[in-house]
C-alpha cells in the first residue's frame, strides 16, 4: 500500500475517521491496529518482525534503565547488538557472504558461503534505527520506560513506518499521551495540503522524470559525453528529491491528520551552501540520527578539526552502508565523509577556531558568496549522485571518468529536451524557497481573519485542484515504488 | 465531529480553516465527478461496462474470448501478444500433429494475460490442450508496468487473475476514469463519432488467426522513427518477481494437465534490437529472460524454450517484419517450424538451437 495510491487514501480515511470516533482509551490501540494492517499489506509475515523489534527495543530499554553506570552501558550495548544483528541478518548477510566468497575465490579457494536469502523487509532500516535511538537515550539516562502499547505505536505508527522520518521515542510517545491529542480543522487543513502537494510531487514530477532518467542511465557509457553524464546526475538528484521529499510530505501530512506532529525531513536542499549545510537540509531525520549517535561519540568531547574529519568519514561511510548492502553505497558514504572533512579543514583554514559550529565569515553571506557556495557545493555533490544511482562500482567509475574528462568526451547523445527539462526543474527547485516562504508567511497572516475567507477558500480550491491534477496526471499502469522503500 | 472552541485543548478552528476545507472538498469532488462521468460514459478504451460509443482500441480480449467460446475445443493454443498474432493455428496443427489449434494472443499481453488465457481455456472451457505455444515479449516481465486495465472489461479473463491483481485492475480503472490520458482518448472518440469516421477493423479468423491487423493496413518502410516504440522499455530495470511466478504457474498448469509448453522469445528487428541494447539495457534484460526460461525448463519437464530475438535464429531475416517488432505470416510459419521441428507427438528433448542463440 503505497502513499500515492487510492487504496492508501481510502485506508487513511478509515484510520482518521476511526481515530476520531473510537473512545479515547482505545485510540492508541486503534492506531497500532491500523499500522499493523498497513504493514501487513506488503508482507504479512514480517509483521512478526516489526513486533519483535518493538519487543526487543521496548523491553530492552527497560532492562537497560534498570541498571546504573557501567552495567547500564553494557546492557545497552548488548541490546543494540541484538538490534544491529536483526538488521544485518536481513540486510547484509547475503552481501557479506558474496564478498567472503569473492575473497576466497581470489585466493584460489572454492569455498562459497551461502547467504540467508531473506527478502529485505520494508522499512526495517528505519524502525530498527528508532529502536537503537531509544536504547542509546536509555544509556544516557534521557529516556524512561514506556508501556508496551506506547512503544509499539512509536515503532509502528504507519505514517513514518516504512521510510521515516526517523523519530525519537520522546518526540512521539508524549504526543500519544497528551491530553491535547486531538485533531483540529487547522491541522486537517495543513495535513491535506501536505498530502496533496506530496501526491503532486510524486505522481506528476518524480514519476514523470523517472523514466527519462532511467532512459538516460540505460545508455552504454561509450555513447555518452561529459555533459550527458552531468545532466544525468542532476536529473537523478531531482528525481530522488521529488520522490523522497514527496514521501516525507505525505508521511507528515498523514500524521497531522491523526493529530501527530512529525519532524521535517527536507528543507530546500538545493540551496545548500556547504556539504554540512546539505546534510542539515537533506534527509534531516537521518542526519540528526547519525550526528547524535555516531558523529558526536566518534569525534570526542573536544571537537578538534582532526576529530571532526575522522568522525565525518567514519560516520558517513556507515551511513552509506545503511542505505544499502553494496560497495557503491559504501563509496558514496565515504565520498560524503571526505567532502565534510574537506569542508571542516577549509573552514578552519579560513577562520581558525575550534569546533564546527563557527559562524561563517561575512563574505560568505553576500549574494556572490551565496551563489558561489551553492554552485560549488552542487558541483562537488554531483559524483555522489552517480554513485548512488549506478549499481556497480565499475559502472559508476566509467560514468565518472566520462564526466570528469569533458575534453575527451565532448559529444552529446541525450535528447536536448532532457537537458531543457532538467535545467527548468533545477531552476524551479532553486527558486522554490523564495516563493514558498512568501506564500507561507501570507497564509499564516490570513488564517483566522474572517475578512480573508474568500482567499483561503481559493487556497482550498487550489489544493483540491492540485490533488486532482496529481490523480489525473499519474502515469497509468505504471507501478513505481518510492526509491527509499528499498532501504 | 464536534467543533472545538479552544477550551478543550484543541486549537480553535478558524473561519479560514473551514473555508479551506470547503474549497478543497468541493473542487476535488466536482472535478473528479465530472471527469469520471464523462470518461465512463464515453469509455474509449473499453475499461467499463458502458458501450455508448465503439471503443478506440482493439478489444482483443473480448473478441478472442467470444471466438473461443464459439469454436470447438482445441488441442493446441497460442498465447502471447500482438507479436504472435500472425502464428497460424493450422501450421501448429500440422506441425504438432493435433486436431485443431487456436490463436488466443491478445494485444499488450504480459505474463499474467497468458496465464489467465490458459486457465480460461483449460479450466473454464475444458479444452483438451496438449500443446501450448507461448510467445514471450521481454517486456512481458516489465517490473514497473502494472496489469493491463483492459482486463477490467473482460469478465472471463478477469476472473482468472489472482485476487491481488484483480484489485489492481479495478484500482487502475478508477484512476483511469479521472486521468488526463483517458479524457484525451474520450475527446478523440467523441470527435471520431461526430465526424462519422472510425478506426479500421481488425479481423480475426474463427481460429483466432489475425487475418487483417493494424500493421497490414499501415505498412511503411522501417525507419529509426519507429524506434519510438522503445518507450515500452522505459523504467524496465529487471524482471518482475510476480510475473516470474506467473510464468512458473503456467508451467505448473501445463505439468498438471499433461501439456507441453513451447516458449519462445519474440523476434525484434535487428536495428531496433541494437538501438535497445544501446539505450535501454536490453542485453541484460534478454540475458535475465533467457536465464529464467532456462531455470523453468530445468524444473518443469513440460517446458522447452527458444530465443528467437534474432530472426536468423529461426531462419528468418529483417525483411519479414511489418514494423520493428511485428513479424509477418511467413516469419510466423518459420517460427512454428523451428519450434516443432522433429516433434512426433511424444514428449521429447528440447530442439537443437540455431547457432549461438539458444539454450545451453
Amino acid at each position: 500500500m503505497q502513499f500515492n495510491t487510492l487504496v492508501y487514501l481510502a485506508f487513511l480515511a478509515v484510520a482518521v475517521v476511526g481515530l476520531r470516533h473510537v473512545p479515547e482509551r482505545a485510540r492508541k490501540g486503534w492506531l497500532v491496529l491500523a499500522s499493523l494492517v498497513f504493514y501487513a499489506s506488503w508482507h504479512v509475515e514480517y509483521v512478526a518482525l516489526l513486533l519483535a523489534v518493538g519487543v526487543v527495543a521496548g523491553y530492552g530499554g527497560a532492562y537497560v534503565l534498570a541498571a546504573e553506570g557501567r552495567a547500564r552501558r553494557l546492557r545497552g550495548y548488548a541490546v543494540i547488538t541484538v538490534l544491529v544483528g536483526i538488521l544485518s541478518a536481513f540486510k547484509y548477510a547475503d552481501w557479506g557472504a558474496a564478498n567472503v566468497g569473492a575473497v576466497a575465490r581470489h585466493f584460489g579457494s572454492t569455498w562459497a558461503p551461502r547467504g540467508l536469502g531473506w527478502i529485505l523487509p520494508l522499512g526495517v532500516s528505519f524502525y530498527t534505527f528508532e529502536g537503537i535511538s531509544y536504547i542509546a537515550e536509555c544509556i544516557r539516562g534521557k529516556e524512561k520506560r514506556h508501556s508496551f502499547l506506547d512503544f509499539q505505536l512509536y515503532i509502528a505508527f504507519f505514517p513514518h513506518l516504512v521510510a521515516g522520518p526517523i523519530l525519537r521515542a520522546k518526540e512521539l510517545i508524549p504526543q500519544f499521551n497528551s491530553p491535547k491529542w486531538r485533531t483540529s480543522s487547522s491541522e486537517t487543513a495543513d495535513g491535506i495540503w501536505l498530502l496533496a502537494s506530496g501526491f503532486f510531487l510524486k505522481n506528476v514530477l518524480a514519476d514523470w522524470l523517472a523514466p527519462r532518467v532511467d532512459r538516460a542511465f540505460a545508455h552504454t557509457t561509450s555513447a555518452l559525453g561529459a555533459a550527458d553524464v552531468l545532466v544525468m546526475a542532476v536529473g537523478f538528484a531531482l528525481q530522488i528529491y521529488f520522490d523522497f521529499s514527496s514521501y516525507s510530505r505525505m508521511a507528515i501530512g498523514s500524521a497531522k491528520l491523526c493529530g501527530i506532529q512529525l519532524v521535517d525531513n527536507f528543507r530546500f536542499p538545493f540551496r545548500a551552501r556547504t556539504p554540512a549545510d546539505f546534510w542539515n537540509r537533506w534527509h534531516i531525520s537521518l542526519s540528526r540520527w547519525v550526528r547524535d549517535y555516531l558523529f558526536f561519540p566518534l569525534s570526542g568531547r573536544r571537537l578538534t578539526v582532526a576529530g571532526a574529519c575522522r568522525a565525518s568519514i567514519i560516520t558517513m561511510t556507515l551511513c552509506g552502508l545503511w542505505h544499502g548492502a553494496g560497495w557503491t553505497y559504501v563509496v558514496w558514504g565515504f565520498y560524503h565523509g571526505m567532502l565534510l572533512a574537506a569542508y571542516y579543514v577549509g573552514r578552519a583554514w579560513v577562520r581558525p577556531a575550534p569546533g564546527p559550529e563557527l559562524p561563517p565569515p561575512h563574505w560568505f553571506d553576500s549574494p556572490a558568496g551565496i551563489a558561489v557556495s551553492s554552485a560549488l557545493t552542487w558541483v562537488f555533490l554531483l559524483p555522489s549522485w552517480i554513485l548512488f544511482r549506478v549499481p556497480t562500482l565499475r559502472g559508476a567509475w566509467d560514468l565518472l571518468s566520462v564526466m570528469l574528462t569533458p575534453a575527451r568526451h565532448p559529444g552529446r547523445t541525450l535528447d536536448p529536451a532532457f537537458y531543457l527539462q532538467v535545467t527548468t526543474l533545477m531552476c524551479g527547485v532553486w527558486a522554490a524557497p523564495f516563493v514558498v516562504d512568501r506564500v507561507k508567511k501570507r497564509l499564516t497572516e490570513l488564517r483566522g481573519q474572517s475578512s480573508s475567507q474568500p482567499l483561503v477558500f481559493a487556497m482550498g480550491v487550489f489544493t483540491g485542484i492540485l490533488m486532482f491534477a496529481a490523480l489525473a496526471f499519474r502515469r497509468l499502469n505504471v507501478n513505481r515504488a518510492f526509491i527509499y522503500f528499498q532501504f | 465531529m464536534k467543533q472545538s472552541n479552544g477550551s478543550d485543548g484543541r486549537p480553535p478552528a478558524t473561519h479560514g480553516d473551514k473555508a479551506f476545507l470547503r474549497g478543497f472538498g468541493a473542487s476535488l469532488v466536482i472535478a473528479s465527478a465530472i471527469t469520471a462521468a464523462f470518461n465512463v460514459v464515453i469509455n474509449p478504451l473499453g475499461y467499463y461496462p458502458t458501450h455508448v460509443l465503439p471503443p478506440l482500441v482493439w478489444a482483443t480480449r473480448d473478441t478472442k474470448v467470444e471466438l473461443m467460446k464459439a469454436s470447438g475445443p482445441a488441442e493446441a493454443i497460442v498465447l502471447g501478444s500482438s507479436r504472435s498474432m500472425k502464428i497460424a493455428p493450422r501450421d501448429i496443427a500440422r506441425e504438432a500433429h493435433v486436431g485443431s489449434a487456436f490463436n488466443a494472443t491478445v494485444d499488450g499481453a504480459r505474463v499474467e494475460d497468458d496465464a489467465a488465457m490458459l486457465a480460461f481455456a483449460a479450466e473454464d472451457l475444458k479444452w483438451p490442450l496438449r500443446e501450448v505455444v507461448l510467445g514471450l515479449d521481454i517486456e512481458a516481465f516489465h517490473n514497473h508496468v502494472g496489469v493491463d486495465t483492459r482486463n477490467a472489461g473482460c469478465s472471463e479473463l478477469r476472473a482468472q487473475l489472482p485476487i491481488a491483481i484483480r484489485a489492481e485492475v479495478f484500482e487502475e480503472a478508477a484512476y483511469a476514469a479521472v486521468s488526463a490520458a483517458m479524457t484525451r482518448e474520450s475527446l478523440h472518440a467523441l470527435s471520431l463519432f461526430r465526424s462519422g469516421t472510425s478506426e479500421p477493423p481488425m479481423r480475426f479468423d474463427a481460429d483466432g488467426f489475425l487475418r487483417v491487423g493494424t500493421f497490414d493496413l499501415s505498412m511503411k518502410p522501417i525507419t529509426p522513427a519507429q524506434y519510438a516504440l522503445a518507450t515500452s522499455f522505459d523504467a524496465f530495470t529487471g524482471l518482475d518477481e510476480r510475473r516470474k511466478d506467473m510464468l512458473e504457474s503456467i508451467a505448473a498448469t501445463a505439468d498438471r494437465h499433461g501439456m507441453r509448453v513451447h516458449a519462445f522469445i519474440t523476434p525484434l528487428h535487428s536495428g531496433y534490437r541494437e538501438y535497445l541494447e544501446q539505450t535501454r539495457g536490453f542485453a541484460e534484460l534478454r540475458r535475465a529472460t533467457v536465464a529464467l526460461l532456462e531455470s523453468i525448463a530445468q524444473r518443469h519437464p513440460s517446458v522447452t524454450w527458444r530465443d528467437f530475438t534474432d530472426a536468423r535464429s529461426f531462419g528468418g531475416d529483417d525483411s519479414l517484419f511489418y514494423d520493428v517488432q511485428h513479424v509477418n505470416a511467413d516469419a510466423a510459419a518459420l517460427i512454428v517450424r523451428a519450434l516443432f521441428s522433429g516433434v512426433s507427438g511424444a514428449r521429447r528433448d528440447p530442439p537443437d538451437p540455431p547457432p549461438g542463440l539458444a539454450r545451453d
